[in-house]
């Protein structure tokens, strides 16, 4: 299959009663990409998911899966790709074993001996004849992981995938799917409320916000309009931005509650920032050198999109 | 399909539902020929036969109705609380062929355990007790092969009601309402007066009430009395396989419609 994208939704609409939990959303997963779903609670990315995956239906809008466009298409494509949805579901007086065993059986998948390889791919061979009901929360993730890479997919839609893994367990499961991205040009659809782990694997981002798609950026984008900013903490807030910009003649900075300021621009010149406080008497409380990371990136972003009068501010500078 | 059949039926023999609810009733059948048999050891006793313990059975079969939900509940196995029927949607079964798939194992399993409980019943009432000829046995045959029409609607009802309500206490108490408690009522309104002959002629037709429909007849010089159920006659036969049908048809229908556009939340 050659096609440039596995995913590409057009306008995509759903509510549920008053709410929109998605509004026109136009969003195209490349294949090959790791593309990261950004969004606070409630933004949409499980029902986004939830549509490509079939558990609930979209009200208007259309979307392409792996090349298919309609409801039998995607029945049909389904097969080649591998989801965790939430929490994974299994059966809990099952094993783990046993679980993976019923879904090989019901996927038709060849060979006893993946169930055993999935369990050591994902480090739960230990763990195989415990019940699931006795599983830790970070094994049933890394069993939900195991059946989601069952069959070699050649699309992965994982919705919050490391939740409950210990950090050893994030930076396995981090390294299996830069593996699989890699070596076996798995697409990978993955949303992720710590950005910072998104941030370590993600080519593609799309931000989504109270059901709306607000950005889709490349990470290469992303990295070009993330830079370091100064946090400047004074004793008085006002009279510091006013000197900023008749002394100074800057004006790309944000005063943010709590007497801070942020400087975006010129921010080598530590010595010019410091010396302005010191020179009107101004208490200088704090001063440090930032970068913006992906997390401030989302929260200007929603906060841009939530306040537009100061969009301005932020929409230019990042 | 064949793959969710084949891996529902995996799922099924590796868990102790299936066996715990074969073995209670194997065992209370079991339980039945033993005491029979220990009580014919103290000479004459009528009850210490073939022909008694299968008409037991017989002229039972509406108990067996409400095994059909526990089956029906094992089949399901919470799908929703567990998140599992998300994973099958998810690899891109549809959820009328998961429901079709379950209502097939289903049949599939209650036909096994049917004839595994059986099975026990008949071999330790042959070794246990006064065989009392063959044709016992087949009328007993003949009652259960009338009562199947109307056992599976009970367990089609228990599956669907599951499947579109989403939780096992709820079909649950959908299954007695719809299934055991319309019947009643139907048949307590019917015996008001010609008012309420609607629901005599209704209760005639619900599986429940055809399960247990008999007559009791009586000699004339009152001495012996014969226990004839609705299967044992050619309109009550009639009847009995056109209600289970027809109940069939319903809920498949309900279930299908229902199932459409069902949310997997």
């Amino acid at each position: 299959m050659s096609l440039e994208f596995v995913v590409k939704s057009q306008k995509l609409n759903k509510r549920y009663g008053e709410t929109a939990a998605l509004k026109d959303v136009n969003i195209t997963v490349k294949r090959g990409s790791i593309y990261g779903l950004v969004g606070n609670n409630g933004a949409g990315k499980t029902t986004f998911l939830k549509v490509l995956t079939g558990q609930t239906r979209a009200d208007s809008g259309t979307f392409t899966l792996l090349g298919e466009d309609n409801e039998a298409g995607y029945r049909k494509v389904r097969g080649r790709t591998g989801a965790i949805i939430e929490n994974p579901g299994f059966y809990p007086k099952l094993t783990a074993k046993q679980n993976l065993e019923y879904y090989r059986i019901q996927r038709g998948i060849p060979g006893k001996e993946i169930v055993d390889e999935m369990l050591r791919m994902v480090g739960l061979e230990h763990a195989a004849k415990k019940k699931f009901e006795n599983l830790s929360l970070g094994m049933k993730q890394r069993l939900g992981l195991a059946l989601a890479l069952m069959g070699e997919p050649e699309f992965l839609i994982l919705d919050e995938p490391i939740n409950g893994l210990d950090p050893s367990g994030i930076i396995e499961i981090r390294n299996l799917l830069l593996k699989l991205n890699k070596e076996k040009n798995v697409t990978i659809l993955i949303s992720s409320h710590i950005l910072t782990e998104l941030e370590n694997i993600a080519t593609d981002y799309g931000f989504l916000n109270k059901g709306e798609l607000v950005e889709e950026v490349t990470a290469e984008r992303l990295r070009e309009k993330c830079r370091t900013f100064l946090e400047v903490k004074v004793t008085d807030a006002a009279a510091y931005a006013a000197l900023l910009e008749t002394e100074l003649l800057c004006s790309n900075y944000k005063v943010l509650p709590g007497n801070c300021i942020h400087i975006l621009e010129r921010v080598d010149r530590v010595s010019d920032y410091s010396a302005l406080a010191v020179k009107h008497d101004i208490g200088l409380l704090a001063f440090e050198m930032k970068e913006i990371n992906l997390e401030n990136y989302y929260m200007n972003l929603i906060g841009a999109e939530n306040q537009t009068d100061d969009s301005q501010e932020w929409g230019v500078t990042l | 399909m064949m793959n969710y059949i084949k891996s529902e039926l995996y799922r099924i023999v590796h868990s102790k539902g299936i066996y715990i609810l074969s073995g209670i009733c194997a065992l209370l059948l079991l339980s039945m020929n033993v005491v029979l048999h220990l009580f014919g050891q103290g000479g004459h006793f009528a009850y210490n036969n073939t022909a008694f313990v299968f008409s037991m059975v017989w002229s039972a079969l509406n108990t067996v109705f409400f095994l059909t939900l526990v089956m029906g509940s094992i089949i399901f196995a919470d799908e929703y609380k567990n998140k599992t029927i998300s994973n099958s949607i998810a690899f891109g079964y549809s959820r009328i062929s998961l429901y079709f798939g379950k209502i097939l194992v289903g049949m599939i399993v209650s036909v096994a355990a049917l004839a595994a409980v059986l099975g026990i019943f008949i071999i330790s009432a042959y070794l246990l007790l006064e065989n009392s000829g063959i044709d016992v046995l087949l009328k007993m045959f003949r009652g259960i092969g009338a009562s199947i029409p109307a056992l599976l609607t009970g367990e089609i009802a228990a599956i669907t009601f599951c499947f579109l309500l989403g939780t096992t206490t709820g079909a649950i108490w959908s299954w007695f309402g719809l299934m055991i408690g319309v019947p009643m009522v139907s048949e307590i309104l019917g015996m008001m007066g010609k008012k309420f002959d609607f629901f005599a002629r209704l209760s005639k037709w619900l599986v429940y009430e055809v399960l247990q429909d008999n007559q009791i007849i009586v000699t004339e010089d009152g001495m012996a009395r014969e226990v004839v159920m609705a299967w044992m006659t050619r309109d009550g036969l009639i009847r009995m396989i056109l209600a289970g049908v027809i109940g069939i048809a319903i809920f498949l229908i309900w279930g299908v419609l229902g199932l459409r556009r069902k949310e997997i939340k």
